[in-house]
């Protein structure tokens, strides 16, 4: 029986078993309590303080606003909501040049196989890797994303999105995209180019409603090299934004899978899927905000099955000098660890340290 | 499901809101209950309590969190008031045990032969995640545990289950 059928089984029974009490509850009966208001007799005094406190509290937030408005610049900011055309775009096309860059470094790459293992999670660590180097920067706080939408400062191109966020180790980074957008009646063409570690790749998009929804398709690739790409679409499906990868190489696909993005009160919840070696394969990725590490829950069907856990932390590997995924696998009773290459870049970060450390 | 929607609903009396949720919960609800409580008809009282208790009590509930956790945390909560009153009880009337327990073998629950291999913490970590497919974070949130806990509890359970279907076989 794979987990899948026990789950169901429980499932089934459960539902089953359950009383059904509705018909007890005399609803109209039922009296709603009403919510006790912090019953605090305010004394004159009391009212004076608070009048006295809240007139200087006014003061310092007006003082507050006037420093930060006559120091921000005009630029839209906001937060992943996926309200805004802006966010899908550059979620599009930061998430696709992350795929084919690191489909470039494969050979180079720490591949597994380093530790022995039967577990069936093995096998998948180099691919949920590539995943995992572009979703680092997504499923940090939600409020930790911020798009800034401003006019290019690339003379080929009249808009901007700059992406900022917060990474596992506390940096921030920045991802910058450049483009035009071509506004028609029933849809809009977007072309641009996002720098990523020093090399340049080119997009092209199209936006467009279909049954009253919106619908973005894109497709990455770099100039020298358009026989591999990446495509990606995305569409709105049951409150998940839902993101379709094809991996393609010398003009042909060799990988396909699916990404499903959930905001939570708690933070972003991202499903990956796919199917590889007659195996469909499930991760949920979170973040724990306490320990600053990335949890992945995975399962892996076909004829064996395995569900387990993973945590990883970004740990710094003193023989390859620079920072790497630590990954500590849990299947039932077992640990396993192996380290990941990370591929982003937060150099740029360290210099500026560097530089506000020899200021000092 | 937009419980709030519901919740709103229910504050101005609106029955059709408060089916609406009872139908969306009621399976994860009796879960919880019976992941504590063994007796099928104190189960039953009890799950007729929480809904009641949640409408008195829905002007109490902070939209800021998920309303079902807090619906499972105030189900726990009332199971948990019970077992506390049923043990004063017993403690009063020690003489009534063995007769007490013949009785309690009749109306215990049974509701998975896998499930009987688990015991009851990784029974309710099982039938949460199982049940209403809730995630491990929120499981841990209503369980008042680590996240790290819960989701080892809930894979060395599986492989308990697992292992379980294995031997039958």
């Amino acid at each position: 029986m794979k987990t899948k059928d026990l789950k169901n089984k429980i499932k089934e029974d459960i539902y089953l078993l359950t009383p059904d009490v509705i018909s007890k509850i005399d609803f109209n009966n039922l009296r709603i309590e009403e919510k006790e208001e912090e019953k605090q007799v305010v004394s004159r005094l009391n009212k004076f303080m608070l009048a006295l406190s809240s007139t200087l509290a006014l003061g310092i937030a007006l003082v507050f606003i006037v420093i930060n408005f006559s120091n921000s610049p005009s630029i839209q900011t906001r937060n992943l909501s996926f309200e805004a055309k802006e966010e899908i775009y550059s979620l599009s096309t930061f998430s696709s040049v992350m795929l084919l860059y690191q489909q470039k470094q494969l050979e180079t790459s720490l591949m597994s196989d380093e530790v022995e293992s039967e577990l069936l999670i093995n096998n998948q660590l180099d691919i949920l890797n590539q995943y995992l180097n572009f979703l680092e920067p997504l499923v940090t706080d939600k409020n930790n994303l911020l798009f800034e939408i401003k006019t290019s400062s690339n003379i080929n191109f009249k808009k901007e999105i700059k992406f900022t966020s917060i990474l596992l180790n506390g940096v921030a980074v920045d991802y910058v995209l450049y483009y035009n957008e071509e506004v028609n009646a029933d849809e809009t063409i977007l072309i641009g180019i996002m720098e990523f570690l020093n090399e340049e790749y080119s997009f092209n998009g199209v936006l467009k409603k279909v049954n009253e929804q919106e619908e973005f398709s894109l497709k990455a690739y770099q100039i020298s090299n358009q026989e591999n790409y990446i495509e990606v679409e995305y569409k709105v499906e049951n409150t998940k934004q839902k993101f379709n990868y094809s991996i393609y190489e010398n003009d042909e696909e060799i990988f396909e899978s699916e990404i499903r993005i959930e905001l939570d009160e708690d933070g972003v919840f991202i499903e990956l899927e796919y199917e590889t070696d007659e195996k469909e394969i499930n991760f949920l990725i979170y973040k724990e905000n306490q320990n600053n590490t990335i949890y992945v829950e995975y399962e892996i069907e076909n004829e064996e099955s395995e569900e387990g856990y993973i945590i990883i932390s970004v740990v710094y590997d003193n023989t390859l000098l620079r920072n790497v995924y630590n990954y500590q696998i849990h299947f039932g009773d077992s640990e396993i660890e192996y380290e990941k290459d990370r591929v982003i870049d937060d150099e740029e970060d360290e210099d500026e340290e560097e530089d506000e450390e020899e200021d000092d | 499901m937009d419980y709030l929607k519901y919740v709103e609903a229910i504050k101005q009396k609106d029955e059709e809101a408060f089916e609406a949720i009872y139908y969306d919960t009621k399976y994860v609800v009796y879960s919880m209950i019976t992941s504590i409580i063994k007796d099928r008809f104190l189960a039953e009282d009890i799950m007729q309590e929480v809904y009641m208790k949640m409408v008195e009590k829905i002007n109490y509930y902070d939209p800021k969190y998920k309303f079902i956790n807090w619906l499972l945390t105030l189900t726990k909560n009332l199971c948990l008031d019970h077992l506390k009153s049923k043990k004063e009880v017993l403690v009063e009337s020690e003489a009534l045990d063995s007769y007490q327990e013949i009785k309690e073998e009749k109306k215990t629950l049974d509701i998975n032969k896998y499930l009987k291999v688990l015991n009851e913490e990784e029974k309710q970590i099982v039938l949460l995640k199982i049940v209403k497919d809730l995630k491990h974070k929120d499981i841990a949130l209503v369980l008042n545990k680590p996240l790290g806990t819960v989701l080892w509890i809930y894979n060395k359970a599986i492989k308990k289950m697992k292992k379980e279907v294995k031997d039958e076989n």
